[in-house]
Order: C-alpha cells, then structure tokens, then sequence
C-alpha cells in the first residue's frame, strides 16, 4: 500500500492532519484537470472536494494502484457530468446562448503562456482534448484513458498523437515553442 | 536504421509504438547525437503542453464525521464489554431464583384498635441464585 492509501486509512480512522495533507498533495492537480474540462473553477474545486468525499464515503475494497490515479477518475465522471449540466443550463429552448464575455476559465488564467497553451487545448475536439487531459493532467496510462473513454485502445494512441501534435503546431505558430 | 522522422519521435515520446519499434529507436537515439537533439526538443515542447498552472486557492473539503481514532482501536473490546452485560443483566432479570430467604424483621405493634394483637411482619431481604 502506498503512503497515500496509509494516509487514507488514517483519514478514515478520523485523522484530519492525514486528511489535510492528502488534500494538499493532490487537490491542486486533481482541480486543474477539472477546470480544463468543465471550464470552471468554482464547479472545479466543488466538484474535486465532493470526490474526496465520495471516497470517503466508498472506498475501493483494495487499495492498489496511485490514490490520485484512482481519485481522478472520480473527478474526470464528476466533471464530464458538471459539463453536460452546464451545457444543458446554457441553451434555452434549444437555442444556445453565447455570451461575449470572457469564460470563467479565461478570466483565472493570468500568465499568457497558460492562456496560449488552454487555447491550444480547447482547440481540439472533445475527444482528442479529453485524452490529452487524461493522458498529461490526469497522469493516466493509455489502458485507463481507453476505460474511461470507452474508446479503443488503438485510437486512444492515435488521439494522443493528433492532440499533441496539432497543440505543438498551434504554440509554435504562437511563438511559444523554440 | 534511418534517421526517424519528427513525427516517429513524438509516437515515440508518447510511447505510442510496439515494442520492437521502441527498441530500435532507442539504439539509434543512443548512437546518434543529432537525432537525440532533435528528439529531447520535441520532447521539450511536449512538455509545454502539461506545463499549464494557473494560480489557483488551496482545497477545503470537510473531512466527513468517522469513528475516533482511539476508539476505533478499543470498539470491539468496548463492544464485547456492552454485550456481555447486556445479556448478564438480561439473564438475571428472567431467572428463577433458586433459594429465596425470608427472615423476620421485628415484631411491630398493632394499632390502637387492635390493641393486644401482635403481628409478625417478614418481608423477603435476600433474592438470590445459589
């Protein structure tokens, strides 16, 4: 069992310094690949703090694996659903409301190399965006993506390499590359 | 084998290719130096891409209510201890007694309307299983 999972035993026992640190350790990543698929922070960090609690709540009978691997696949159901609500939330009558003023994504990205490199991501389709999400922000290896995608593991390998071959082309023509 | 493509070092990179083709690569990337340049800067830009980090507050999550730490330690004995009394006390409430003793208390005088009358009072002082 990792360091992680131990701290999670201790959490549940009722340590809240093991809870603290686990928050501390993976709250901040977790968030960040919530927040570039819902596209906003304050659905991000609900639903990531929900997450944990959720596996508080319902652990896995065996703890095997990363605790965060684990833990972001929470996250990544929960903030799939956040994003299918908002959309929902954002058409009337199927009409889509399009406003003119920055995303809440855009409005917390203060550095313009972060701003260049969520434009690139946000690029992509929904597909490629998500894999590469898994892949560099989830920390996912091609099995899971494929799990949780419901798409092959072939075509997960080809997402990837479009998806990150299009963002590099994209930062390049930026100037954000060498 | 020749000099690979950009494209074949960033499948490479993503550990997109079989094994076989891995292995190649590797022994040329280890044998040629500008293919190992131009493979470390894709690898380099690639890594732009993960690389997003925005300035963002720290988590609060509650952690739910659990059981105490210690008390977790020390639920099964405190458990074993409630039981056992619990069907301790049970068992003497429904229990026939064995024995009973009944002793004579005092000899208490009547009232005045019954006047030269003794009365015996016994009353039950020891209930108890022997």
């Amino acid at each position: 069992m990792t360091a992680d999972w131990d701290f999670f035993e201790r959490a549940r026992d009722g340590d809240e310094r093991a809870w603290r640190i686990l928050l501390e350790r993976h709250g901040r990543e977790l968030t960040r690949m919530a927040l570039l698929i819902t596209g906003s922070l304050a659905a991000a960090q609900d639903l990531v703090q929900e997450s944990f609690v959720e596996l508080y709540r319902k652990p896995p009978p065996h703890r095997e694996g990363g605790f965060r691997a684990y833990l972001s696949t929470i996250v990544y159901h929960r903030s799939l659903k956040e994003k299918r609500r908002s959309r929902s939330l954002s058409s009337l009558d199927g009409i889509e409301l399009v406003s003119t003023e920055a995303s809440p994504l855009e409005k917390i990205i203060t550095e313009e190399k972060d701003r260049a490199i969520v434009a690139s991501i946000m690029s992509l389709d929904r597909q490629h965006r998500d894999v590469l999400i898994l892949r560099f922000y989830g920390g996912h290896g091609y099995e899971t993506i494929a799990r949780l995608t419901g798409v092959p593991l072939g075509t997960v390998k080809s997402q990837i390499f479009y998806a990150v071959k299009i963002c590099r082309e994209q930062l390049r023509k930026k100037g954000w590359l060498e | 084998m020749n000099h690979p493509a950009d494209d074949t070092l960033l499948e490479f990179l993503l550990e997109t290719v079989d094994e076989k083709e891995k292995a190649l690569l590797k022994e040329h990337l280890d044998a040629c130096s500008p293919c190992k340049e131009r493979f470390l800067r894709i690898q380099r830009e690639t890594d732009v891409l993960g690389s997003f980090n925005p300035d963002l507050p720290p988590l609060e999550a509650r952690m739910p209510k659990g059981r105490p730490y210690l008390g977790r330690k020390y639920s099964h004995l405190a458990a074993g201890l409630i039981l056992g009394f619990s069907l301790g006390y049970g068992y003497s409430r429904v229990a026939v007694p064995s024995e009973a003793t009944v002793v004579a208390s005092y000899l208490a005088k009547s009232s005045p309307l019954l006047a030269g009358e003794e009365f015996v009072v016994c009353e039950t002082v020891d209930l108890s299983i022997r």
